[in-house]
């Protein structure tokens, strides 16, 4: 929409005073668990399916692992733990790097432009249909723990039977006393730290089930988004260490450019960074309460453990510091899997593209049920057994306008050699070498010796853009 | 101000040019500070993520942080000597306070055209009532009012302090403004004013697209 009419004129200010309440106040409609009528006939073939943790986290970029060495001094000892018992995705993106579009992207199996969810300000459909639903109709016990963030009313969530997210600052949550919404119940949280408070509430929900029973847990944590908050006793543990250096274009007060101040990131870029790097490590702690719990529980080698990220982030590549770019560092992230029954090379890493829109059609397959065709994902289940030649050769990405951040509309294609990017407005468009140049400083377009490639990629992108429609 | 035609006489063409440079001369302090603010603007554009146009990465560095740091100066805290200077050059209080002001509008008026490149015009429009602004309306306000009291002090003395109705407004007025300034960018980092300004821009836009 270019213009505004008068009558939007007086509605908008009107509803903006009445928006100041509204903000202050928040209410909580919804948040309610749906558990669906279960095929006892289909419950009963399911009985032997792999049960599936997923923890999902917030804006953790893919190369911030302690295995990469990217920045020496940090430490992830449990998600290097996952990748040395299963298999890491080293290409894994998402279609928009961006938290609601992302989130609604993995639960459905669909991108952005199907789902609806195309930027922050884009309500959650009711009528969105995610993988809870087929899994639990199979027998499946499903809960959903943690960040939502979409916005409008927090749904009745089809397919659990437990909801427990936030609702506080726009759904974004805080890291200590953060109130839940408990099966649509507000709940006040004092004296908790988000990440060890949805832990607990994740480890009493497995333990509260039937260990026959196959159960999916979608582990949703606020970590590590800003304001990078670390517990208490990590806070500062990082000061003497060695990070990531800080690339060239980056400077101490980047995050106060105009391009950057609405990420929240506002303050030096190093002391930003290295709480980022705590929280993470925060994070990575809770992570190794869930796998503990795994190993001695009497499913230890028939769950799945899934660990991945909403989108990455750029710490000062570009002087950029956030996500929302077609990039690497803000559309990358980690993808680790440890299932002791069904990957036999454990420690594997997998090239292969995969999207977070495969996750549901993963699942789904796991558990050996119909892939739906709504669904526009891939299963990657055989993608842990080996590597597939003929698996996808590029992926497609694609952002939307999402106020008041300055990146313009933009879709891309990204193959395990390039990326090219074509924005909808302000800027031309961009071809990078993964390869060469990772993190897309060296904007290849233009040159004569990239005019094939650029014929190519532009005339794929149009295909896949098409395709996602 | 008249505009000069060909067929004005010398003594109004004098008269004219007096009232300008009349006008120059008040003003100057609040146009100097929207130039610098301008001028930083243009700096940081030409300059950020191109260390390659400095001597060194250091160098590139230092300029880049002191000049988004600097942009801040003219953007929030120009009245200190904007206000009183265009005062005591013989500026109303109204006038003072638009000149003041002028600078936190221009910053407001830059974001907005620089905002042009990712979004719809009226979008941009609405990107003038970002936080910072409001924050940065807020700060001048209040360093106006306390500058009043500098420019009755420095035209009277003590004797003129002693007006409450003068402490009055200037408390009044100085609370609002860096309470606005607090809201915009100190209280949680400025993030409930954040929300407001976006679910103001849901009411008038939508998503956006």
């Amino acid at each position: 929409m270019n213009s505004v009419t008068r009558r939007q004129l007086l509605v908008g200010a009107a509803g903006l005073g009445a928006a100041v309440g509204v903000s202050a106040c928040g209410s909580t409609t919804g948040g309610r668990p749906i558990p669906p009528p279960v095929d006892p006939t289909l419950a009963e073939m399911h009985r032997d399916a792999p049960s599936f943790i997923v923890i999902l986290s917030d804006d953790h970029r893919a190369d911030h692992l302690g295995l990469t060495g990217v920045a020496p001094g940090l430490q992830t000892p449990n998600l290097d733990r996952m990748a040395a018992q299963g298999v890491r995705f080293t290409d894994a993106t998402v279609t928009t790097a961006l938290c609601s579009p992302s989130r609604a992207s993995f639960i459905t199996g669909e991108y952005a432009r199907r789902h609806g969810v195309i930027n922050n300000l884009s309500a959650w459909d009711p009528a969105n249909v995610t993988f809870f639903e087929q899994l639990a109709a199979a027998g499946y016990r499903c809960g959903y723990i943690g960040k939502w963030h979409m916005p409008g009313a927090l749904p009745d969530l089809r397919g659990v039977d437990t909801f427990i997210t936030f609702t506080i600052d726009e759904g974004q949550g805080v890291y200590t006393d953060c109130p839940l919404v408990i099966n649509g119940v507000d709940v006040e949280r004092p004296g908790t730290y988000v990440s060890t408070d949805l832990t607990d509430l994740a480890l009493d929900w497995l333990a509260a089930g039937d260990p026959a029973q196959p159960t999916c847990l979608f582990l949703a944590h606020k970590a590590v988004h800003h304001p990078f908050s670390p517990p208490g006793d990590l806070e500062g543990v990082y000061a003497d260490e060695p990070l990531m250096d800080m690339p060239d274009e980056a400077f101490t007060y980047q995050p106060l450019l105009e391009r950057n101040v609405w990420e929240g990131t506002a303050g030096q870029l190093s002391t930003v960074y290295q709480r980022y790097c705590e929280t993470l490590l925060g994070l990575d702690r809770e992570i190794g309460r869930i796998l503990d719990y795994v190993e001695a529980s009497p499913r230890a080698d028939d769950t799945v453990v899934i660990y991945t990220s909403d989108n990455g982030y750029s710490w000062g590549e570009q002087t950029l510091t956030g996500k929302r770019w077609a990039y690497d560092v803000s559309a990358d992230v980690p993808l680790i899997v440890r299932w002791p029954d069904g990957i036999t090379e454990r420690g594997a890493e997998r090239g292969a593209p995969v999207l977070n829109i495969d996750l549901a059609p993963t699942l789904l397959d796991l558990a050996g049920l119909d892939v739906p065709a709504n669904i526009q994902g891939t299963s990657w289940a055989p993608l842990l057994r080996a590597d597939d030649p003929t698996w996808r050769p590029e992926v497609y990405y694609e952002y939307f306008a999402d106020y008041p951040y300055q990146v313009p509309p933009h879709q891309a294609v990204r193959t395990p050699e390039w990326v090219y990017i074509e924005y909808e407005r302000g800027l031309p468009p961009e071809l990078y070498s993964r390869a060469d140049d990772p993190d897309q400083r060296r904007n290849r377009y233009g040159e004569s010796s990239t005019e094939q490639i650029v014929s190519e990629l532009s005339a794929a992108l149009a295909q896949l853009r098409v395709a996602a429609s | 101000m008249s505009i000069s035609t060909p067929q004005a006489s010398p003594d109004q063409s004098a008269g004219d040019s007096a009232t300008s440079r009349r006008l120059l001369y008040v003003a100057a302090p609040a146009v100097i500070s929207i130039v610098t603010l301008l001028a930083l603007t243009a700096l940081i554009e030409w300059g950020s993520g191109h260390p390659e146009r400095f001597s060194s990465v250091g160098a590139y560095r230092a300029f880049m942080d002191v000049a988004v740091l600097a942009r801040f100066g003219p953007a929030f805290l120009s009245a200190i000597i904007v206000y009183p200077a265009m005062r005591l050059r013989g500026a109303s209080i109204g006038w003072a306070g638009w000149g003041a002001a002028s600078s936190a509008i221009a910053f407001g008026l830059v974001s907005a055209v620089l905002a042009l490149r990712f979004f719809p015009p009226a979008q941009a429009l609405y990107y003038a009532l970002n936080p910072m602004v409001v924050a940065a309306l807020g700060s001048q306000v209040a360093f106006s009012a306390l500058a009043e009291v500098f420019v009755r002090w420095r035209r009277h003395g003590r004797a003129g302090l002693r007006s409450p109705r003068l402490w009055a407004i200037v408390i009044a007025v100085a609370t609002a403004g860096f309470a606005l300034c607090y809201v915009g960018v100190i209280w949680d980092g400025g993030r409930h004013w954040f929300y407001v300004w976006i679910r103001g821009f849901m009411l008038f836009f939508g998503n956006g697209q």
